[in-house]
Order: structure tokens, then C-alpha cells, then sequence
């Protein structure tokens, strides 16, 4: 038993990807299918985003992947290990937020994190260490000694990323970690997911945050209603939208020569810097207020979907 | 980092420890919660009743108490999974399901420590503590606590919603501590027919724990009926509390 464990776990340190997701299905009992065959691929050492409105699989994806969901088709490979045949082994690699998630509010911080990683096997002097190293990373040193029932929402998220990055696993699973956090914890949160990144972790976070998106991820992932739209690192997004500038007219305008896309009352072009002036002379002409922005992150999910991604919310 | 068995049971400690000591060093008040009907009932048995049924209730107390916490597994249970998603955390960890399992179950005899304490000294008092009667007390208070714990664990894992947990483990705590022979002798059932005490594992055990402190002559076949009942109760609720613990879902 523990000579194939060794052969798996090095087998795992052999492949240089640290999880590859290949054409995962997912059909839930009520007949609801959430995945229609997932395939990406995640570099060791890379934070990666999982991009995607609610419902669009995100969660369904994360949950096989940290071996809480059987698919129903396909496989995902955490260090080359298959979640469904080795979850022992899997288990002994990953860490995960789960969505919605909370900390026990009966414990203070300190000891919530403390008992995790008495839980995941460390000794007691280190898990006393690594608790508050990671209390400290997070910001949570002031409230280390407060019972989390006396903690705002954002505090509690925080505690539970603290235990989880302290875990100290190779592998790190986050469902929307920094849901419902006020921008500075948010802040707090990002800087702790890098200083992982810099460790060495591997980090796959969902979000449907695009500016988190943007400022951590080395690579994003697009989900839209259980299928991949888009995989690549976030210069490869940008390039794909195709254009420096957009042009949001408020009100439904058409211009010749330029598509505009219609979201709600806003009519958005995509154009290069000779095409803005174009688009704003034929919204000033109607009376149409416009406003311009370099083209983001966003601007991919609204041309690979025709929607933005905060709608559903 | 330890592995192995020492890591798992150091997990079921840690459990008990943050969801039993903690827990009821920051909020006492269950333990006065879980005693009030117990010590209730022992006060109208000592008022209105005799010495026999004064010494009923406080093995009936003692059951009561065992099996209260034990089936309160269900609410916290179902609250780590649907509402904290506490176990969700612990399924991406190496924790195994029977040591999680074990940990909670430990916790809920954490919080009928002091209950059980008390009435063992009042036991003490009334003259009921022979040798014989502690061994089959503590053999008995293990039975009771690891079937209603088991059995909560895996009522829980059956609901969506926690709307519906709380009343449940009310409903389960009476009907399991008010129904069977135990605190009214078996022998008020039907002759040939006591073996329907067992049914219930706080029956079985009562039925034991009366016959072994004199104070109720019950039937051979009853009280061979308790024994294997409890034995049944416990193996089979591992094994279905094992299958049902959905650390990974369909």
C-alpha cells in the first residue's frame, strides 16, 4: 500500500501539470446538466481564475475536482492522479473554500485554524505556528482571540482562507474566496493568494470578479453554462477581444462599417482609436450620451457570451 | 505530519475538543437544557412516587441524558454540512468519514458529561451503585450514546434543508426517551411480550439496567433481546451512518 502511494505521489511530482480537467460532464439526479464536457489544463505553480456568471458549472467543476462530486463523464487529474480512482491520495494534495463556506462560530480564529491543520495532521507546536503566521498574512491578528460569532462576514471568509492557504497543500481550490468582502479585505485576500503563488502553490480560484480576475490570475478560464468558451493567460484574453477601445452608447444606435452588441439599453462597439471618433459622432448626432473605456477582461466574457457577467446577480 | 491511524484519531479528538469542550465552555447553557426534563421527571417520581420508581427515574435519567446528546449529532451535523459547509472543508482534507463521524459523537458525550455525572452521584445516593450495576451502567451509557449518535449522524444526512432538523431531533429524543420501558417497568407489557421493550435501543438498555438493579424481574427472553439489540442497534447504524455519510456525492 504505502510503496503504490510513493508511486503515485511520484508520479504526481513527474507531470508538470497540476490539474487537467478532461471533457468533464456533469448530469445532477433532476436531470439538470451543469458541465458539458470541461477540458483545460492548469500549470504547477499558476493561480488560475474560474470565470463564470452564477450557475454557469464553476462550483459542479471545483467539487469533482476536490473529490466532493462524482462526474458523470470524463476526468479530472490532480497531479496525475485521478480524483475518481485516488481520492485518498488526492485528498492528502488539495485544500479547498467551499462556497459559501464559514467558519465555526463558536472558536476564535486562532483556534479554528489551529484545529484544521490539527485535522490535516500536523503536530501541535507547528500548527500553532502556521495558524498564526496565517492569521497574521490575512490581517487577522487584532481578532485572533474574538469568538467568530462576533466577526463581520468578511472577517469570517478570511479566517477560512487562512486555514486553508496554512494548509500548506499543493493544490488549492477556492469558490469565490472573496464573496461579499469590502474592497480593503479583498485587497488583503489577493496579497495572501499571491504570497501562496510565490510559495509555490497552485491556486484555482472562481470568481465572478473580472478586476480579480485581471489583477491575480496567471491564466483565466471562461465557463458559460457548463462549457469552456475560453483558456488562456490574460495577455491571450486581451488579445482576443480584438480591440483597444469600447464605446458604450446609451440608447440603440447602429453606425455602418461598426457592430454594435445590445446589452440593456446600451449599444457597445468595439473599435480601434480611429473608430472612436466614428461611433461618438453618430451618438452626439442623436443625442446619445457615450462613454469610453479600454477594453477589458469583461469585454471578452460579453463577446464570447452577449452578456455581462454581473447580470445574473 | 502524522498519518495513519494516530492521525485519525488525533481528527476525532480535535472534533470533540473544538465542537465538544469548546463548545460547552462557551455555551454551558445546553447542559442545563438537556438535564431539565430528566431532573423534572425525577422530581415528580420523588414526590409522588416510591423508592423503586424514584430509583427508575434515575436510570431513566441517565439513559435520557446519553441518548439526548447523542441524538443532537443530527442537528449539528446537518448544520456542518448544509450551512457552515464544515464538512465540505474536511472532505478536501485526509480526515476519513468514520473519524469525522467519531469526532462529532465524541463531542455529544463531551456535552452529557456533566449531566451524567450528576446523576451517577445522585445514583450513588439512592444505593443503586453496586459493582455489578456500574459495569452494566457504563457498558449500557456506551450502547445508548453510540446508537442515538449514529442514528442522528444518519437522520442527518437525509435532509436538504436545516427547517426541518431541529424539530426532528425533539421528536426522536421524546419518542425515544418517553415510549419504551424506561421509565415504567417492562413488566406493564403484555406477558410474552417484553421483548418489545428492545425494539428501541433505550429500552434495551433500561430494560438491563433495571433487571440488574433489582428493581424489575424481566423476562429471559426480554432481556437476551436487549442485549442483541443493542449490538444490532450499534453495528448496523456504523454501517448505515458509513454509507450515508456523502463524502462524495452521486
Amino acid at each position: 500500500m504505502v510503496f503504490i502511494f510513493v508511486l503515485k505521489v511520484l508520479r504526481g511530482l513527474a507531470v508538470v501539470s497540476a490539474v487537467v480537467s478532461k471533457g468533464v460532464w456533469k448530469r445532477y439526479r433532476n436531470g439538470v446538466v451543469a458541465l458539458k464536457g470541461v477540458s483545460f489544463s492548469v500549470e504547477k505553480g499558476k493561480l488560475v481564475a474560474l470565470l463564470g456568471r452564477n450557475g454557469a458549472g464553476k462550483t459542479t467543476w471545483v467539487r469533482i475536482a476536490s473529490t466532493q462530486l462524482l462526474p458523470t463523464q470524463g476526468t479530472v487529474e490532480v497531479l496525475g492522479l485521478d480524483v475518481v480512482a485516488d481520492p485518498w491520495e488526492v485528498r492528502e494534495l488539495i485544500a479547498m473554500v467551499p462556497q459559501e463556506g464559514l467558519p465555526l462560530d463558536i472558536l476564535t480564529p486562532f483556534e479554528f485554524v489551529y484545529s484544521y491543520l490539527l485535522i490535516r495532521g500536523y503536530g501541535r507546536s507547528e500548527a500553532k505556528k502556521l495558524a498564526r503566521e496565517h492569521l497574521a498574512l490575512l490581517e487577522l491578528e487584532p481578532y485572533a482571540k474574538k469568538t467568530i460569532s462576533e466577526l463581520s462576514g468578511g472577517l469570517k471568509r478570511r479566517v477560512l482562507v487562512a486555514a486553508v492557504l496554512a494548509s500548506g497543500a499543493e493544490i488549492l481550490f477556492l469558490d469565490e474566496p472573496t464573496i461579499g468582502l469590502d474592497p480593503l479585505a479583498r485587497r488583503s485576500v489577493w496579497r495572501a493568494l499571491k504570497e501562496a503563488e510565490r510559495g509555490g502553490q497552485t491556486i484555482i480560484l472562481t470568481t465572478h470578479y473580472m478586476d480579480e480576475a485581471e489583477v491575480l490570475a496567471d491564466e483565466v478560464v471562461i465557463v458559460h453554462e457548463g462549457r469552456v468558451l475560453f483558456s488562456g493567460t490574460i495577455e491571450e484574453a486581451r488579445r482576443a477581444v480584438g480591440h483597444k477601445f469600447k464605446v458604450e452608447v446609451y440608447g440603440d444606435l447602429e453606425v455602418e462599417g461598426y457592430e454594435g452588441l445590445r446589452l440593456k439599453g446600451v449599444t457597445v462597439f468595439y473599435v480601434d482609436e480611429g473608430g472612436v471618433d466614428d461611433v461618438l459622432e453618430k451618438a452626439m448626432a442623436k443625442g446619445y450620451e457615450s462613454v469610453v473605456k479600454p477594453t477589458s477582461l469583461e469585454d471578452l466574457f460579453i463577446k464570447l457570451t452577449g452578456e455581462r457577467i454581473e447580470e445574473g446577480d | 505530519m502524522r498519518r495513519g491511524i494516530k492521525r485519525q484519531a488525533v481528527a476525532s479528538l480535535t472534533i470533540a475538543w473544538i465542537n465538544g469542550v469548546v463548545a460547552l465552555r462557551r455555551a454551558p447553557l445546553w447542559v442545563v437544557s438537556y438535564l431539565l426534563m430528566p431532573l423534572a421527571l425525577l422530581f415528580f417520581f420523588r414526590i409522588y412516587g416510591n423508592v423503586t420508581m424514584m430509583k427508575m427515574a434515575l436510570i431513566g435519567g441517565i439513559i435520557m441524558i446519553a441518548m439526548s446528546n447523542g441524538i443532537s449529532i443530527l442537528g449539528d451535523a446537518a448544520f456542518f454540512r448544509i450551512h457552515v459547509k464544515y464538512q465540505d472543508l474536511l472532505i478536501a482534507t485526509p480526515i476519513r468519514p468514520m473519524s469525522y463521524v467519531m469526532g462529532l459523537s465524541l463531542s455529544m458525550l463531551v456535552f452529557a458529561s456533566p449531566g451524567l455525572a450528576l446523576f451517577v452521584v445522585l445514583a450513588s445516593l439512592a444505593g443503586l451503585m453496586t459493582a455489578e450495576f456500574a459495569l452494566a451502567l457504563a457498558a449500557c451509557v456506551i450502547a445508548v450514546w453510540t446508537t442515538s449518535s449514529l442514528m442522528g449522524f444518519t437522520i442527518s444526512t437525509l435532509f436538504k434543508s436545516l427547517r426541518h432538523v431541529w424539530p426532528m431531533a425533539s421528536i426522536l429524543s421524546m419518542v425515544l426517551s418517553l415510549l419504551p420501558p424506561i421509565y415504567y417497568p417492562a413488566t406493564v407489557l403484555p406477558q410474552g411480550l417484553q421483548w418489545v421493550g428492545a425494539l428501541a435501543p433505550t429500552g434495551a438498555a433500561a430494560m438491563i439496567l433495571h433487571h440488574v438493579a433489582g428493581l424489575v424481574e424481566v423476562e429471559a427472553t426480554a432481556l437476551g433481546a436487549s442485549m442483541a439489540s443493542l449490538i444490532v442497534y450499534a453495528a448496523a447504524l456504523a454501517l448505515l451512518s458509513s454509507l450515508k455519510v456523502r463524502w462524495r456525492e452521486p
